[in-house]
C-alpha cells in the first residue's frame, strides 16, 4: 500500500514498496493530526461531512476520516468490491488526492450511516432531542437512506414511552400520532397509544371534564382518521355504558323518591354522554321534581364569605349562603337603595333611627329583589307555612346587630350605633349617631359565617341545622353539600323561611380556568348560567339567539392593595413608582376591553366613577383629581428614590438593609382576565426591572389574611362610599396605612351629617388616597353575566348573581 | 385570737442576735424606740427613721393558727431588725382573722391617692400584708400606705404552697413593698435632687437596696394649710428617674409632658416630694382625647418610645378609634413616650408600664394644622415627581445634543418647558397660604415654617437657569444642522 500525493505513479512494485514504508509514518503523523478516528464525542452536525475508512497494514488496523469519490461509494453501496485503487482525500487535507489498494481496505463507513448510527445511540441513552436533530439532518440529506426510516420510527416510539413516564402525555401523544402517520402497525404503537391516551383522558377526568375529554377522542380521529387507535372506540364504549348506567340508576332513584340522588346521576349521565338515550326526558321530569340550576364560574365559590368586598367568589356565595339584615339593591339618588328581607322599615326615611317592623305574615308586599319577604310565605300557602315559619323575635335581631358591631369586623357600625330600642315581640327601633345612609352599616349577616372548615354540611348534619344552632339559620338559603376543585353543590336550606314553592333545589356551580371555556360550556347547554363574561366575550355572546347577557347594577373597582409590613410597599414614593409603571391603559384596551364598553376605564381613586357623569354611583368621586399616566422612566426613577429612602431609614434603625428590588408577589384570582391583567402587570413592571411573581388565589383563601402577599390583585364592590371608605381606610379596614391625614378625613365624614358636606368629605379621601397611592387603583369594569333563555325568573340588573335566586326556575 | 395583737418590740433579743448587734457598733444596737422618742421635726430628715406599721391578715376563716401567724410575726421582727434595723421603727401586728384593710379591699391593686387605712394612726408607712389560701396555694399580698404623700403603692404578691415558706415570702413582700420618700430639690428643668427620708441611716444588711437602678419617683405636690391640713397631688404626667446615688441623695432626671410641671399657685406651705415606684413591669392603656368639651377619642395618633440613654424612637403603633393603644414594659421601668399626628410631634410623655391600667391624656386638637400639613406633604410629593420628571427629560435632551438628534432634543425640550416652574409652584404655594390663613385664627408658626422651607426648596431646586441652559444646547444644536 502506497500513501502518496497525487505524484505520478512509476510502477507497482516501486509504489508498493514505498507505499508500506510510508505507511508507519504516514499513519503517525495521521493519529497526531487527530484525523484518523472519530471521536465518539465529535458533533457530526457540526463538522463537514467525511466518510470512515478502516485500513489495514503490518496488522494495524487504522480508521481514517475521509471523504470517499462518488465512484467508490457506488461500488461499495452497490456491494461489488471495486477493482482498481481507491482514491481519496483526507477530510482535513482537501484537495489532496490519496490510493490505497483495496486489499487493505477492511470497512468503509459513509457519513450517513456514521449519523444514523449516532441517532440510534442517542435514542437508546434517552438523548431524544439531540437524536431528533440528527435523524432531522439525515432526512434532510438522504430521506431514503436504508435503515433511517425503522430508526425514526424506534426513536419516536421510545420518546413517547419516556414522556408519558414524565406525565407529559400530551407531548407523547404528538410523537405517537407521527409514528402512527408512519406505519400504522408499528409493533408496540398500540399498546402505547392506549396507555398515553389513558394519561390525556386522566388529565380531563380527573377535574370532571368529560367534555374535554370526548372533545380529545373527537379531536384525535379526525386527525388520525382511518389510522385512529382502537382506545378511542373502548374509551368512549365506556363512558356510552357508565352514562346509561347512571341513567337506570337515576330512574331507579326517581322512582324510588329519592330526587337529589337521581338529579345526581342524571347530572352525572349529562356530562359524561350528554347523547344518552332518554337522559333529555329524565331530566325534564327531574327539574319539575327537584329543580337544578348548573351556574360556570371562572372564579371559585369562596365560603371565606366576610371577604366577599374584594373576592368576586366570595361575594357572588354569600348572597347564596346567607341574607342579610339589609342587602343593597342599587344606586339611588342620595346612596345606595336597600332592601330589608325580614322586616319593614317605618317612620322617617331620613332619620337617623331605622324602626323595623319584622313581618309577622298579617300584611305587606315582597321584596324588592324578587324574593318573597317572609310575609309572603305566610301569606302565600307554600310548601312551608306560616306555623312553620321560624322568625327571629327583635330580640335576637337587636343582638345580631349589637354582635356585629363588637366583632371588630365593621368600625363604621361600632363607632356609629348608639342603641336599640326593642319594642315587644316584632318591632325594634336602631338608633345611629348623626349619620347619613344608616341602613348601609345595617348590612350584616342574619347568619353567623362559618368558618371555611364548616361550610361543608355533612349529610348528618341535615339541612337546616348545624353547629351554630341559632334561629337565623333560617335565613340561610342553602346549604354547601359539597366542594370539589371543579364544582361546588348547594342544595336548598329545608329551613330557609324566604323559599319560594318553585326555587331551586340545587344550585351546582361549576368551575373553567378560562372564559373561553365557560363560554363554550354555556353555549352547549353544560351551565343555564355565566356568572361573569369576559369583556372580549360579549360580542360573540349577544349575537347568540339563545343567550341573553345582562350587566350587574354597579361596577367592581379593580385595584392592588399592597401589603404594609413591607418596608418598601409602605414606602408611599414606591408605590407611586409602582402606579406609574403600569401601563393601564393599554392593559384596559389591550387585554381586558376590547370594545369600547361604557363605565370600563382607568380610574384614580378609591371609588367608582359610574357609568356617565350623571351616574348617581359617582357621588364620592372626585373629577378634579387627575389619572396619572404611564411613565416608566418616572417610575424607575421613583422606585429607586424609595429604596434609597427605605434603605437609610433601614440603616438609621439598625435593621437589615433591603439590597436591590427584592421580588414581590401579587396574588391575583383564578380567573382568565384576572390572571391576563396580572400577568401585563408583570410585563410592565419587568420593563423598570421590578420582578413580580404571580400566585393564583386558591379556592377559599384568604389572600389578605397573614400578609402572605405583596400585592393583591382585588374586584372591590365599593357601592356605599360613605360607609365602605371606612371598611377600606378605617383602622382594621381592607387597608390599615395608618395615615393621620385618611384617619382625619374619615373621622370629619363620619361627622358629617348632610349629603354635600359628606360628598365634600369624601372627595377629599378621594385626594388623600390618590396623593398617598394608599392602594393602586387600576381600572373600574362593568361586568356582566349571561344566561341561556331557557332560565327564568332573573333579575334585570342584580347586584350579586343570587339575588333572587329564590326565583329563578328553568322552563319555557 | 380576737383584735389586734401588737408585738412589743423592745422585747429580749436572743444571745446571738444581740452578739451581732453589738458587734455593728453602738449606734446601731441601741433599742428602735430610742428613736422614736427622739423622733421630732428638730432631726435632719435624712436621719429620721420611718415610723412603719406592719399589719398581718390571715384571712376570713382564718387560713393559720394563732401558732403559725405568732411565728411569721415573729420571724418578720427578726429579720427586720437584723436587715433594716435602724431606717424603721417597726410595729408588727397581727389583723387576726380578717383581710388587711387595704391590701386587696380596693378593688384594684395600682398606686393611687386613697384614703388611709384605718389604723394608720401616726405611722409614716402602714403596709398591710394579706395571706389567702385558693386551691392549696398560699397568696402573699402586701400594700403600703404613704401618710406623707397620702397614696397607696402597687400591691406585690406571691404565690407559694408550702406553708413553710410563708415566713420568708413574707418578708420579701414587705422590704418589696416599700416605698422610699424624698424631699425634692429643683436642680434645673432636668434634673432634680431627692434627698432621702433615713437616707442617712445605714441598712444593716448591706446587701438591701431600697433604691436599685433606674427606680422611678413619682413626684408629689405636699401642701399644708393655715389651718395645718395636709393635701397631696401628683404631679401630672411627670417622673424622676433616678440616675446617680450621693449617700442620702439620689440625683434624678425630670421626665415630664409639662414644661413646668413643678410650678404650683397655692396657699399656705407646700413642699414637693417624691415616692419610689413600685411597679410589677407590665401594660397600660394609654387613652389619647382631645381637650374639647365634650372630649373625644383622638384616633391615628402614632406613639414612639426614646431610648433613654440614646436618641432612638421605636415606633409602638397608633391609636384606635377609642384613642387607645397598649403600652407594654420596656427593658427599663420607665417609658418615654412621643406622640406625633402627622409630621409632627405633639407630646412627650413618661409612663411606666404596668403602674396604673389606663392613662388618659389630654391634646389640643390641630386638624387645622393636620389638613394643611397634609397638602404641603402632598406638594412635597408632586415636587418630587416634577424633579424627577425634569431630571429624565434633561437627561434624554442631553444624550440627543450627544447624538446630534435634533428632532428627539426638540420634542423633550418642548415637554421639559411644559413642566411646572418656579413661577408656577410658587404661585400654587402662596394661594394656598392664604387658604391656611383663611382657616385658622392665627396662623400656625409650625406650618408657617413648613412653607418657608418649601419656598427654599423650590427657589433653590427650580432654577430657571438651568433650563436656559439645555434649550441654549438644543439651539446649538439645531443652528448647526
Amino acid at each position: 500500500m502506497r500513501f502518496t500525493s497525487a505524484a505520478p505513479i512509476e510502477s507497482a512494485t516501486v509504489r508498493l514498496a514505498v507505499a508500506y514504508r510510508l505507511t508507519a509514518a504516514f499513519l503517525a503523523a495521521l493519529f497526531a493530526a487527530g484525523t484518523v478516528v472519530a471521536q465518539q464525542d465529535d458533533n457530526l452536525l457540526e463538522i463537514d461531512p467525511f466518510d470512515e475508512i478502516t485500513v489495514e497494514a503490518e496488522g494495524k488496523i487504522t480508521t481514517l476520516r475521509a471523504v470517499v469519490t462518488e465512484e467508490i461509494r457506488k461500488q461499495w453501496q452497490a456491494d461489488s468490491p471495486p477493482t482498481g485503487t481507491l482514491r481519496f482525500e483526507l477530510s482535513d487535507r482537501p484537495g489532496q488526492l490519496y490510493e490505497v489498494s483495496p486489499d487493505h481496505v477492511r470497512s468503509i463507513t459513509f457519513y450517513e450511516d456514521l449519523v444514523l448510527n449516532r441517532a440510534n445511540k442517542l435514542t437508546a441513552s434517552g438523548a431524544y432531542d439531540n437524536a431528533f436533530r440528527h435523524l432531522e439532518h439525515l432526512s434532510g440529506v438522504a430521506p431514503d437512506w436504508p435503515g433511517l426510516s425503522d430508526s425514526f420510527k424506534d426513536y419516536l416510539l421510545k420518546h413517547a414511552q419516556y414522556e408519558r413516564e414524565k406525565n407529559n402525555s400530551q407531548y407523547a401523544f404528538v410523537l405517537l400520532a407521527e409514528l402512527q402517520s408512519q406505519d400504522s402497525r408499528y409493533a408496540g404503537l398500540e399498546d402505547e397509544f392506549t396507555l398515553v391516551l389513558d394519561g390525556l383522558l386522566q388529565e380531563h377526568l380527573r377535574v370532571g371534564d368529560f367534555y374535554a375529554a370526548r372533545n380529545l377522542l373527537d379531536s384525535l380521529e379526525s386527525q388520525l382518521g382511518e389510522n385512529s387507535p382502537q382506545a378511542i372506540s373502548v374509551w368512549r364504549a365506556r363512558w356510552r355504558e357508565e352514562a346509561r348506567q347512571l341513567a337506570n340508576a337515576s330512574e331507579a332513584h326517581l322512582a324510588a323518591g329519592r330526587l337529589r340522588e337521581a338529579m345526581l346521576d342524571a347530572h352525572q349521565a349529562s356530562l359524561i354522554w350528554p347523547e344518552t338515550e332518554g337522559l333529555g326526558t329524565l331530566i325534564d321530569r327531574l327539574q319539575s321534581n327537584y329543580p337544578t340550576i348548573t351556574v360556570g364560574v371562572t372564579q371559585p365559590v369562596n365560603l371565606a364569605g366576610k371577604d366577599g368586598f374584594y373576592l368576586w367568589g366570595a361575594r357572588r356565595g354569600s348572597r347564596l349562603l346567607l341574607r342579610h339584615l339589609f342587602e343593597f339593591r342599587g344606586a339611588g339618588p342620595e346612596g345606595g337603595i336597600y332592601e330589608c328581607p325580614i322586616a319593614e322599615r317605618v317612620g322617617d326615611d331620613i332619620s337617623n333611627t331605622i324602626q323595623l317592623k319584622l313581618w309577622t305574615g298579617e300584611a305587606g308586599t315582597a321584596s324588592g329583589d324578587g324574593s318573597p319577604s317572609s310575609r309572603d310565605i305566610a301569606e302565600s300557602g307554600n310548601s312551608i307555612s306560616s306555623s312553620e315559619i321560624r322568625l327571629p323575635p327583635a330580640g335576637e335581631v337587636a343582638r345580631r346587630i349589637v354582635a356585629a358591631a363588637e366583632s371588630g369586623n365593621d368600625p363604621a357600625l361600632a363607632a356609629s350605633l348608639l342603641e336599640i330600642h326593642v319594642d315587644g315581640v316584632h318591632a325594634l327601633d336602631v338608633r345611629f349617631g348623626d349619620r347619613l345612609c344608616p341602613e348601609s352599616l345595617l348590612r350584616i349577616p342574619l347568619v353567623v359565617p362559618r368558618a371555611v372548615d364548616e361550610s361543608v354540611d355533612s349529610p348528618a348534619r341535615g339541612h337546616g341545622a348545624n353547629s351554630n344552632g341559632a334561629k337565623f339559620e333560617a335565613y340561610r338559603p342553602f346549604l354547601v353539600a359539597s366542594q370539589t376543585k371543579k364544582q361546588t353543590h348547594f342544595v336548598k336550606n329545608a329551613g330557609y323561611v324566604l323559599a319560594t314553592e318553585n326555587m331551586p333545589s340545587e344550585i351546582i356551580e361549576r368551575y373553567y380556568p378560562n372564559s373561553t371555556a365557560a363560554v363554550s360550556a354555556l353555549l352547549r347547554g353544560e351551565v343555564a348560567i355565566l356568572d361573569y363574561v369576559a369583556p372580549h366575550d360579549l360580542g360573540s355572546l349577544r349575537s347568540k339567539d339563545h343567550i341573553v347577557v345582562k350587566k350587574y347594577a354597579a361596577p367592581t373597582l379593580h385595584v392592588l392593595i399592597p401589603n404594609y409590613q413591607s418596608p418598601l410597599l409602605a414606602n408611599h414614593v414606591f408605590r407611586r413608582a409602582l402606579l406609574y409603571g403600569i401601563n393601564r391603559q393599554r392593559i384596559l384596551r389591550d387585554n381586558l376591553v376590547a370594545a369600547d364598553i361604557p363605565g370600563c376605564e382607568v380610574v384614580d381613586g378609591p371609588f367608582p366613577a359610574g357609568e356617565s357623569f350623571d351616574d348617581p354611583l359617582r357621588y364620592a368621586f372626585d373629577s378634579q383629581v387627575s389619572v396619572r399616566g404611564y411613565e416608566p422612566a418616572l417610575a424607575m426613577t421613583l422606585a429607586r428614590a424609595a429604596l434609597f429612602q427605605v434603605q437609610q431609614e433601614q440603616e438609621s434603625a439598625g435593621q437589615p438593609v433591603t439590597e436591590g428590588f427584592p421580588a414581590l408577589t401579587l396574588a391575583h384570582p383564578s380567573d382568565g382576565v384576572s390572571r391576563s391583567a396580572a400577568e401585563a402587570i408583570r410585563r410592565d413592571l419587568a420593563e423598570i426591572k421590578i420582578d413580580l411573581q404571580l400566585s393564583e388565589i386558591g379556592p377559599n383563601e384568604r389572600p389578605l389574611a397573614n400578609n402572605q402577599y405583596d400585592l393583591v390583585y382585588a374586584p372591590l364592590s365599593v357601592w356605599e362610599p360613605i360607609s365602605d371608605a371606612e371598611r377600606m381606610f378605617g383602622a382594621g379596614g381592607l387597608v390599615d396605612s395608618g395615615s393621620p391625614y385618611l384617619l382625619e378625613a374619615l373621622a370629619t365624614l363620619r361627622q358629617e351629617t348632610a349629603w354635600p358636606s359628606a360628598r365634600e368629605a369624601l372627595k377629599r379621601i378621594h385626594q388623600i388616597v390618590h396623593r398617598e397611592v394608599t392602594l393602586i387603583p387600576l381600572w373600574q369594569m362593568v361586568d356582566h353575566y349571561a344566561i341561556r333563555d331557557e332560565l327564568k325568573g332573573m333579575m334585570d340588573k342584580p347586584t350579586v348573581l343570587y339575588q333572587g335566586v329564590e326565583n329563578w326556575r328553568i322552563g319555557p | 385570737m380576737s383584735g389586734v395583737n401588737a408585738i412589743p418590740m423592745n422585747r429580749f433579743r436572743s444571745q446571738l442576735r444581740t452578739a451581732v448587734l453589738l458587734a455593728v457598733g453602738v449606734l446601731i444596737t441601741l433599742p428602735k424606740t430610742a428613736f422614736a422618742e427622739e423622733d421630732s421635726p428638730s432631726l435632719e430628715w435624712t436621719q429620721r427613721p420611718y415610723k412603719v406599721q406592719l399589719r398581718l391578715g390571715v384571712g376570713s376563716p382564718r387560713i393559720l393558727s394563732e401558732h403559725e401567724t405568732d411565728e411569721i410575726l415573729r420571724w418578720l421582727d427578726d429579720r427586720i431588725e437584723l436587715l433594716v434595723s435602724a431606717s424603721w421603727l417597726t410595729t408588727i401586728a397581727s389583723a387576726g382573722s380578717s383581710s388587711c384593710y387595704g391590701a386587696t379591699a380596693y378593688g384594684t391593686t395600682e398606686m393611687q391617692s386613697g384614703d388611709p387605712p384605718p389604723e394608720a394612726g401616726q405611722y409614716d408607712k402602714s403596709i398591710c400584708i394579706d395571706i389567702s389560701l385558693d386551691r392549696n396555694v398560699f397568696t402573699i399580698t402586701a400594700r403600703e400606705w404613704d401618710a406623707a404623700a397620702r397614696l397607696w403603692g402597687s400591691a406585690v404578691r406571691r404565690r407559694v404552697t408550702q406553708p413553710q415558706l410563708l415566713p420568708w415570702m413574707v418578708e420579701e413582700v414587705v422590704l418589696q413593698s416599700f416605698a422610699p420618700v424624698a424631699r425634692m430639690e429643683i436642680l434645673n428643668q432636668k434634673e432634680s435632687r431627692l434627698r432621702l427620708r433615713a437616707g442617712g441611716l445605714p441598712l444593716r444588711d448591706s446587701d438591701l437596696q431600697f433604691i436599685p437602678e433606674e427606680t422611678v419617683f413619682l413626684p408629689v405636690h405636699r401642701r399644708t394649710n393655715s389651718e395645718g391640713h395636709v393635701q397631696t397631688q401628683i404631679v401630672p404626667h411627670t417622673l424622676l428617674r433616678a440616675v446617680a446615688s450621693d449617700g442620702d441623695s439620689v440625683t434624678s432626671e425630670v421626665y415630664s409632658s409639662l414644661r413646668s410641671p413643678f410650678a404650683l399657685r397655692s396657699l399656705g406651705r407646700t413642699e414637693l416630694i417624691a415616692v419610689a415606684v413600685r411597679a410589677v413591669p407590665g401594660t397600660t392603656s394609654l387613652r389619647l382625647t382631645s381637650n374639647s368639651t365634650p372630649p373625644s377619642a383622638l384616633e391615628g395618633f402614632e406613639v414612639f418610645a426614646a431610648g433613654l440613654v440614646n436618641a432612638s424612637l421605636e415606633k409602638l403603633g397608633m391609636t384606635d378609634r377609642s384613642g387607645r393603644i397598649s403600652i407594654t414594659a420596656g427593658p427599663r421601668p420607665l417609658r418615654l413616650l412621643y406622640i406625633k399626628h402627622g409630621a409632627r410631634y405633639l407630646a412627650r410623655l413618661p409612663i411606666i408600664p404596668g403602674r396604673v391600667s389606663e392613662i388618659e391624656f389630654s391634646l389640643s386638637s390641630d386638624q387645622d394644622r393636620l389638613r394643611a400639613e397634609g397638602w404641603i406633604t402632598s406638594f412635597h410629593e408632586q415636587l418630587v415627581d416634577v424633579v424627577a420628571r425634569r431630571e429624565v427629560l434633561i437627561a434624554g435632551i442631553e444624550a440627543s445634543v450627544e447624538n446630534s438628534d435634533k428632532d428627539q432634543a426638540r420634542k423633550l425640550l418642548d415637554r421639559l418647558k411644559q413642566l411646572p416652574g418656579r413661577y408656577e409652584l410658587m404661585q400654587e404655594m402662596r394661594s394656598q397660604r392664604q387658604i391656611f390663613s383663611g382657616t385658622s385664627e392665627r396662623s400656625d408658626p409650625y406650618i408657617d415654617r413648613m412653607l418657608a422651607e418649601t419656598e427654599t426648596l423650590i427657589t433653590t431646586q427650580f432654577d430657571p437657569e438651568r433650563i436656559g441652559r439645555v434649550e441654549t444646547d438644543v439651539l446649538g444644536l439645531t443652528a448647526r444642522f
